[in-house]
């Protein structure tokens, strides 16, 4: 428990810290953290239930979509801004660089697995992103017509 | 490119001078290739010049589709800029939409060009601390770790923004960022023993590592802008190889002293 309530206070620091880094403009950094923290939630909730990395991954880039596509709308951002923000704590950076730190060891089997696991976290992000657009695309189509071009 | 004044009528080199250096902000600033050419193709549009840009990740491409003239810049990426892509893409939306006229839009666009919006770096550089007290390593650290991984991941974007400053090297601001850090984390290693040396690491690169680039490589390659979607993984690949390199260099310098 108390493991969860600090991991949530780090997500939310690690998606606002990062809109910095990414230079967001201020109105989406509120929106980046309310989003970042929604999709951990997400994330460490089903990590406990699962044992596969793509469950967990693909629920919380599917909360980040929709979410964030919302939260957009709602502070007139575009929606990169708040996605990189959210999705920082879930991307595998971390992954492929220890990865890639097997090398040095000639851990040859490690690597793979490595590699592999990298690339299935990465898809399966960009899965969640891809449909919870398709959601969007149908809640959002009359007043996308409307405001949008 | 001079800036017409009002009651000009645009040429066509005019109007392919601006959609391609508003083309050229948006992929400085690390928007999406999709993203781009809609938002060339649709100033093109509302200007009363229909039209076609391809984008890879360091050109962007603008033709006018009847044929006469073709423009290519090239651009080199180095980070986000997300501000400069929220202006470029709200004054586009505001052409688009006619609430400012073509003139102000001109105006709009050179200013942009010169002029870097930017956090300041002490707050860039306490945020990119922020970043490396990873979530994901909760359970693998103890509080100690933490707040070690806090001033690891200050260090490290700190040499990356320096020597990004002075340097023009490619992958030279990572691979020092990255030696930056495995000196920290082995100074602080000696001088408290308790601490976990590997997870320190793993936290410290967080602001680093191109963790969003592969995923925006893949949601790319989905939308069908397959070649730069490549480009970007290859990238990202070979700065997360240039950042181990780095922390095993520094890691084997110290082994071997």
């Amino acid at each position: 428990m108390v493991n969860f309530l600090f991991s949530t206070f780090l997500a939310l620091l690690s998606s606002i810290g990062f809109s910095i880094i990414a230079n967001v403009p201020q109105r989406a950094l509120l929106g980046a953290g309310m989003t970042g923290v929604c999709s951990w939630i997400a994330y460490y909730l089903l990590n406990l239930v699962y044992h596969s990395i793509v469950v967990p991954n693909f629920a919380a880039a599917l909360v980040v979509g929709v979410l964030g596509f919302y939260l957009a709308r709602r502070f007139r951002v575009p929606v990169t801004m708040i996605y990189v923000g959210a999705l920082i704590s879930l991307v595998p950076g971390g992954m492929a660089f220890s990865t890639l730190q097997k090398i040095s060891e000639n851990n040859l089997s490690a690597v793979l697995k490595g590699l592999f696991n990298t690339g299935c976290v990465a898809i399966s992000l960009a899965l969640g992103v891809g449909v919870a657009n398709i959601f969007n695309g149908i809640f959002y189509k009359k007043k996308r017509v409307a405001s949008e071009r | 490119m001079t800036t017409p004044t009002s009651q000009t009528v645009y040429t066509e080199s005019d109007i392919i001078n601006v959609a391609t250096e508003a083309g050229r902000l948006l992929l400085l600033g690390g928007a999406e290739s999709f993203r781009i050419e809609e938002t060339v193709e649709h100033i093109g549009k509302s200007l009363g010049l229909p039209l076609t840009c391809y984008v890879t990740m360091t050109a962007v491409v603008v033709s006018a589709n009847n044929g006469v003239q073709t423009k290519l810049v090239k651009a080199r990426i180095s980070g986000f800029n997300l501000q400069t892509v929220d202006r470029v893409n709200s004054l586009s939306r505001d052409l688009v939409a006619g609430t400012i006229s073509p003139d102000a839009f001109y105006v709009a666009i050179d200013d942009l060009k010169q002029r870097v919006v930017d956090f300041p770096l002490a707050v860039k550089v306490l945020s990119a601390g922020l970043v490396a007290m990873a979530p994901s390593l909760i359970g693998q650290g103890t509080g100690l770790d933490f707040v070690l991984m806090f001033f690891a991941g200050i260090i490290g974007y700190l040499c990356y923004v320096m020597t990004d400053r002075y340097s023009k090297t490619p992958y030279a601001p990572e691979f020092i960022g990255g030696f930056g850090i495995g000196l920290f984390v082995l100074m602080s290693h000696s001088l408290l023993s308790g601490s976990s040396s590997l997870s320190i690491i793993l936290g410290a690169v967080m602001p680093l590592v191109p963790g969003l680039a592969m995923t925006n490589a893949i949601r790319e390659i989905i939308m069908g802008d397959v070649l730069s979607g490549l480009v970007r993984s290859i990238n990202a690949l070979l700065v997360v190889s240039s950042l181990v390199t780095g922390v095993w260099l520094a890691l084997e310098i110290v082994n071997f002293v």
